[in-house]
């Protein structure tokens, strides 16, 4: 959960990029790091290992500034998609505000993308939450690889396999180029926001 | 109440505008058709999906030639991208075998593919503990081999450039692992160690706590 400091005001969120290996979780995390490098003050950590997996997480803290006197800051966080690594996407997904959910557009990874969406949705089952309770954001990545002339899932296929249930806002994306990385991330950040207004009571 | 809510939002909205700006990728990404940034439901997901749904037209158009004699050697490379098991990397090392007769009368192509053959079992005995770098190099030596076979008319001395190329930059890996270390962890360069403790720490706390919560109220149920 958001950690809420009311005496300091200040709104910590976290916000996780979930999803099958090798979708590209974290490439979105780099893209915003260094698109945004003299404005985003934190460092991103990142521990990788052999082709580029990621081994724990990769983290990313982003202040957003005041807004209606709450100081808020965001953490990213990406999970590995490994399938093997569940012990540690559970770690991270503990306390989650926002996810963002970065499906790989290959036809191959189709059954990849279902599979992960499922240990998700156990997963959050293991805090007692449920999916859709939490805000969540779909991303259709690799749409650039189209152009190569690989195979990738349509859209409306994506929409039925991952989001006929959840309906939640989503975006075709190339974190490679950036595409929609950057709205992909804004609307995580501003459902995350509306979501805890409750809790904040701002402006109230 | 609910105005309360729209201002937050639009004050959110607009702070993050004003932080990350309003379009993405524009950097080094010209769509052909510029995505709206808009969830895709409540815009052009049908024309999108029409476009998704036929890239077999578009590689047609992209006229790729004939298909490549590496074609079977690439997508089993892009498999040990995805997932490193003996049945991928032992699919690899047979294709490689194949080519290896294919082209034994080729002395550049054969070095090149014997490179593949010598990296391709380093990273069978490593696995997952690999050197972070040694696909990158699989790569590399795989565009070397693309771009001579692609070009018959290449000259010996040009084919050579490249192979050498890629022999300066395996030996330079060689280098890099270098002697086997035996159980070795996986290698982890410039990460900050400092950081993950923090954030590790933080969780661990808050796990702390839940978990004494739990158990407080396991035993007030008793
Ligand atoms: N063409 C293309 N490649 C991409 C895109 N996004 C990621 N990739 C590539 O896909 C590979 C995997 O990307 P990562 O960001 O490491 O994937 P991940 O989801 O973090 O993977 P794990 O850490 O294993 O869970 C990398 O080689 C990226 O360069 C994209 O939009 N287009
Ligand atoms: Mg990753």
């Amino acid at each position: 959960m958001a950690l809420i400091n009311p005496k300091k005001k200040e709104v910590q969120v976290k916000i996780v990029y979930y999803g099958p290996g090798r979708g590209g979780k974290t490439t979105n995390l780099e893209y915003i790091n260094k698109k945004f490098k003299e404005r985003i003050k934190g460092e991103m950590t990142t521990v990788k290992t052999y082709g580029d997996r990621t081994l724990f997480f990769d983290f990313l803290p982003v202040d957003i500034g005041k807004i209606k006197g709450y100081d808020i800051k965001v953490q990213f966080y990406t999970v590995p998609g490994q399938v093997k690594y569940n012990a540690t996407r559970k770690l991270v997904l503990r306390g989650v505000d926002g996810i963002v959910f970065v499906a790989d557009s290959l036809v191959v990874r189709r059954k990849m993308n279902i599979l992960s969406l499922q240990n998700l949705n156990e997963n959050l089952s293991s805090f007692n939450r449920r999916i859709f309770d939490v805000p969540i954001v779909l991303q259709y990545n690799k749409r650039d690889m189209e152009k190569e002339g690989i195979p990738l899932l349509s859209v409306e296929t994506l929409e039925n396999d991952l989001n006929k249930q959840l309906k939640a806002p989503s975006f075709v994306a190339s974190a490679l180029t950036g595409q929609n990385v950057v709205t992909t991330m804004k609307k995580a950040i501003s459902l995350t926001v509306a979501s805890l207004q409750k809790k904040l009571e701002l402006g109230g | 109440m609910a105005t309360n809510k729209d201002d937050i939002t639009s004050d959110l909205d607009n702070r993050l505008d004003e932080l990350f700006g309003e379009d993405d990728g524009e950097d080094s990404f010209v769509p052909e058709k510029k995505e709206k940034p808009q969830p895709i439901k409540q815009s052009k997901a049908s024309s999108d999906a029409k476009e998704a749904a036929k890239p077999k037209q578009k590689a047609v158009q992209k006229q790729q030639p004939m298909q490549s004699p590496l074609e079977n050697l690439k997508s089993s490379m892009l498999e040990m991208d995805w997932e490193l098991t003996d049945e991928v990397i032992g699919k690899f090392l047979s294709e490689i075998d194949k080519l290896k007769t294919k082209y034994s009368s080729d002395k550049m192509i054969f070095s090149l593919l014997q490179l593949h053959e010598s990296m391709a079992k380093y990273i069978r005995s490593k696995k997952i503990n690999a050197h972070p770098d040694s696909m990158k190099l699989v790569h590399s030596v795989f565009e070397g081999l693309d771009k001579i076979i692609a070009a018959p008319n290449m000259t010996e001395d040009e084919k050579k450039k490249i192979a050498v190329g890629e022999l300066k930059l395996f030996k330079a890996f060689k280098q890099k692992i270098g002697p086997a270390v035996k159980g070795a962890a996986p290698r982890i360069e410039g990460i900050d160690i400092e950081a993950i403790r923090k954030v590790i720490k933080a969780e661990l706390s808050l796990f702390k706590e839940e978990l004494l919560k739990e158990m407080k109220s396991m035993r007030i149920g008793r």
